[in-house]
């Protein structure tokens, strides 16, 4: 009876994960569908054309980069250097030191010749004392905010009460831009004559690749698997999911790592939020609740070329934090903003992207690790029919693999492709085998970051780095 | 079963054959690549002899028409970056149009829409005017919204190579943005400028007007700075305000006098421009009301009154004696500020 019950219920619950799997294939298949047209469309595009005239506009608003920094010293004067080489009419940068430990400050006063000043600051948000303030003598337009650590929202209100231009870009300390990198992010905004509110552009992961002076100069596939496997998830997520979700204006996420912001509609709302892992995916949904509310026209836009390369993480241990705490930032973002789940008033966020974010994206991994249990023991005690434990296990691979081709497809659509032939190859060999060793790991850190939720405690998280620009 | 079976079964073979479509065609894209590098890097030293006008010898070019058209087009965007010459640039139109045309007008009308905009560009940076007329055509082929950048680069290319026509468009539209009108303006010759002045003085719609008044300022145009200074004083605030942000970029204004009355303004946007007017003019007889406004309300106008005095002769002992001896501390913050900030600038 008992041995009968639990077969029953094993393929039960194993038809209840293929049809989850074969759920969320679909729904990244419409996503594909959306996205691919934009990038087909725009492949042999000359992009460089369409920003030169942006260079001599005056119209091309300034801009303050916030560059938020906690015990950087490895990488801040690299940063601060690429930042520098940017190509744009105007623009100040703002490193806010939050309380390092390290020599993050001093590294920055003596590289560039930094003196102490007096600002009458506005304080838009409270935040952590801002101690000192120190202006570069060799570049004016390079600030230092010395400040009592109070995190990273912290970090960046203190900056966007610092800042004096109306517009500011949000960048990661171990990010690196490319040199056109704000044109291209400040164009939707322009064109649309200030409709976009918001923009980012994609993310892409510099390992194994050769940065200098905000310049690509080599493009090439990293050696460890870990860091491969990473480049197909940002294709993935970026060039279906964000650009499908984007192009409906239904966009929850503008990466932390570099995104562009209305300084005007961020007072308005009110900031960063300090108290949550997820600020930059908390501050999104923030802004598009008031858009709504105010039944404004304005928009968040996204663009499909790669701006900004970031070092993905090249150990598992740094990758297990990086998830987790993606996961967890994920989890308190949609609790803070239950109302609006299912929400009409919400429109499109409220009825499809926040039940996107909370089933495919936060609940896939409870899905996908039930998936496993069930296909390992029920095969392993014949709780369930070995066919039924294939079909899972052929849905499974199919799932991750055929939405990573295509991914990869659209990365060929793209600007800055990887240019040989064998990287193709590579791609999709790792592709294939994402299910056997990569999915199951990352499936299991993500259910600990659900599970870590609930301790409620934010911090940096800053992570072991080699550097990613030779700079 | 069986339909499962099949099913996964058709998946595999879409995923096998998307991959052998994306070697296949990465294959192609880079054999094609390669080989319009070495027919540019063959034809380079004719075509700088012939840009130069040191040789009127065509050099072969390729029976292939797309070859021909990628090529050619790839080496005069490298001769337009490098040569500045007025008879330069028109053999670089000659070549343009002997060669191109024909590739163009047919991309103009059967082109997908990145090779449109992409020979729009062309168009524009190589001067080509023969080609004028299909454009006037093509615009009305395109969807007219100010976010599509076909149609921002067809107005664009029509301002500069058939500016009679896109006048007679552009002032019966009424929906084009105040920075694009900006763009569009800048790119006309002096008779169509006058002539817009003419025409903002009418029932032009407003985006219009305020982007001539600002373009006037940004390119200096000294003969419509009196239009300028009268829409100082109109009755629009909008107007007055992008008058002022003119006058900062002209830095003349001839009836400084009547500045004051800004600096007394209820509108903080003025006091701060009638602030920012005195700085770049460097008017001292405003010292006082700088002074004044370097305890105004609102921040900006404190920010932009202190950058002015700071440009003013004396200014360093003014913001002294204001930090330490002001009675309003936002002031005192401000001339602080002031002394020790090495000024990065704002714009107008």
């Amino acid at each position: 009876m008992n041995e009968e019950f639990f077969s029953s219920a094993a393929n039960v619950i194993a038809f209840v994960v293929i049809f989850y799997m074969v759920a969320v294939g679909i729904i990244y298949l419409v996503l594909f569908l959306i996205s691919g047209p934009k990038i087909k469309r725009e492949k042999y595009l000359n992009r460089e054309a369409t920003i030169e005239e942006m260079i001599i506009n005056h119209d091309t608003y300034p801009i303050s980069i916030l560059v938020p920094a906690y015990n950087e010293e490895m990488g801040v004067i690299s940063t601060v250097r690429s930042l520098l080489s940017l190509q744009y009419p105007q623009f100040e940068v703002i490193v806010v030191d939050d309380g390092s430990t390290d020599q993050t400050s001093s590294k920055m006063i003596t590289q560039f010749g930094m003196k102490k000043i007096d600002i009458a600051m506005r304080a838009h948000f409270p935040t952590k004392e801002v101690l000192d303030v120190y202006q570069s003598n060799l570049f004016p337009n390079v600030f230092l905010l010395k400040k009592e650590n109070g995190g990273k929202a912290d970090a960046l209100n203190a900056g966007v009460n610092f800042s004096k231009y109306p517009y500011f870009a949000a960048i990661d300390g171990d990010s690196i831009l490319e040199r056109d990198a704000l044109l291209k992010t400040m164009k939707p905004i322009i064109d649309s004559g200030g409709m976009v509110t918001a923009t980012g552009g994609s993310v892409r992961i510099a390992n194994g690749s050769t940065i200098s002076k905000s310049v690509i100069e080599k493009l090439a596939l990293p050696k460890q698997p870990v860091a491969i496997m990473q480049i197909i998830e940002y294709m993935r997520a970026f060039l279906i999911g964000r650009l499908g979700l984007s192009r409906m204006n239904i966009l929850l996420i503008i990466s932390g790592a570099f995104g562009v912001f209305e300084k005007s509609r961020v007072i308005k709302v009110g900031g960063y939020r300090e108290k949550t892992i997820g600020e930059d995916m908390e501050l999104i949904v923030r802004i598009h609740r008031s858009l709504k509310d105010e039944k404004s026209k304005q928009r968040i836009e996204y663009i499909q070329d790669p701006v900004c390369w970031t070092e993905a993480p090249s150990t598992l241990a740094s990758l297990k934090s990086q998830r987790v705490r993606w996961q967890r930032g994920l989890a308190e973002t949609l609790w803070t903003h239950r109302k609006m789940m299912f929400n009409p008033k919400y429109r499109g966020i409220g009825l499809f992207s926040m039940p996107y974010y909370l089933v495919v994206e936060l609940l896939s991994a409870v899905f996908e690790l039930i998936g496993y249990f069930v296909i390992v023991f029920g095969i392993f005690f014949g709780f369930i029919d070995t066919q039924v434990a294939l079909i899972m296990l052929a849905v499974t691979v199919m799932y991750g693999s055929l939405i990573s081709s295509l991914a990869v497809l659209l990365e060929e659509w793209t600007y800055h492709k990887y240019p040989e032939l064998k990287s193709v190859c590579i791609l999709f060999f790792w592709a294939l085998t994402e299910t056997f060793w990569y999915r199951p790991i990352m499936v299991v850190w993500r259910v600990e970051g659900l599970l870590a939720t609930f301790k409620k405690k934010a911090d940096w998280g800053n992570m072991d780095r080699k550097g990613i620009s030779e700079d | 079963m069986q339909w499962v079976i099949a099913s996964l079964v058709v998946l595999l073979v879409i995923q096998v054959a998307l991959f052998i479509y994306i070697l296949i065609s990465k294959k192609i894209t880079l054999n094609y690549d390669e080989k319009v590098e070495t027919l540019y890097q063959n034809l380079l030293p004719s075509y700088i002899e012939i840009v130069q006008d040191t040789s009127q010898l065509e050099p072969r070019l390729p029976e292939n028409k797309k070859y021909r058209k990628d090529v050619v087009e790839k080496l005069l965007v490298r001769l337009s970056e490098v040569t500045a010459g007025e008879g330069e640039k028109a053999r670089i139109r000659k070549l343009a149009e002997t060669t191109l045309l024909d590739a163009y007008i047919k991309i103009l009308e059967k082109g997908s829409w990145a090779e449109r905009v992409n020979t729009l560009f062309y168009i524009e940076d190589f001067g080509m005017i023969s080609i004028k007329d299909h454009v006037w055509q093509h615009l009305g082929r395109v969807e007219s919204d100010d976010e599509n950048e076909e149609y921002r680069q067809t107005l664009r290319v029509l301002a500069t190579i058939y500016p009679e026509k896109f006048l007679t468009f552009i002032l019966e539209k009424d929906t084009i943005s105040e920075s694009l009108a900006k763009e569009l303006f800048r790119r006309l010759d002096e008779g169509s400028l006058m002539e817009m002045e003419k025409r903002t003085s009418g029932k032009t719609p407003i985006a219009f007007k305020l982007a001539f008044i600002v373009l006037c300022g940004e390119m200096k145009l000294n003969q419509h700075l009196p239009f300028v200074e009268r829409c100082l004083f109109d009755e629009q605030k909008e107007i007055r305000l992008k008058a002022m942000k003119s006058i900062c970029s002209y830095q003349y204004f001839s009836k400084t006098e009547q500045l004051k009355e800004f600096f007394e303004s209820e509108h903080w946007e003025e006091r701060m421009y009638a602030a920012k007017i005195a700085g770049v003019m460097e008017l001292t007889k405003y010292r006082d009301h700088l002074v004044d406004t370097l305890a105004d309300p609102v921040w900006w106008v404190r920010f932009s009154s202190g950058e002015a005095i700071s440009k003013l002769p004396d200014g360093e002992i003014l913001l002294e004696y204001v930090a330490s001896q002001n009675e309003d501390a936002f002031a005192r913050d401000m001339a602080n500020q002031m002394l020790t900030t090495k000024a990065t600038g704002l714009r107008g």
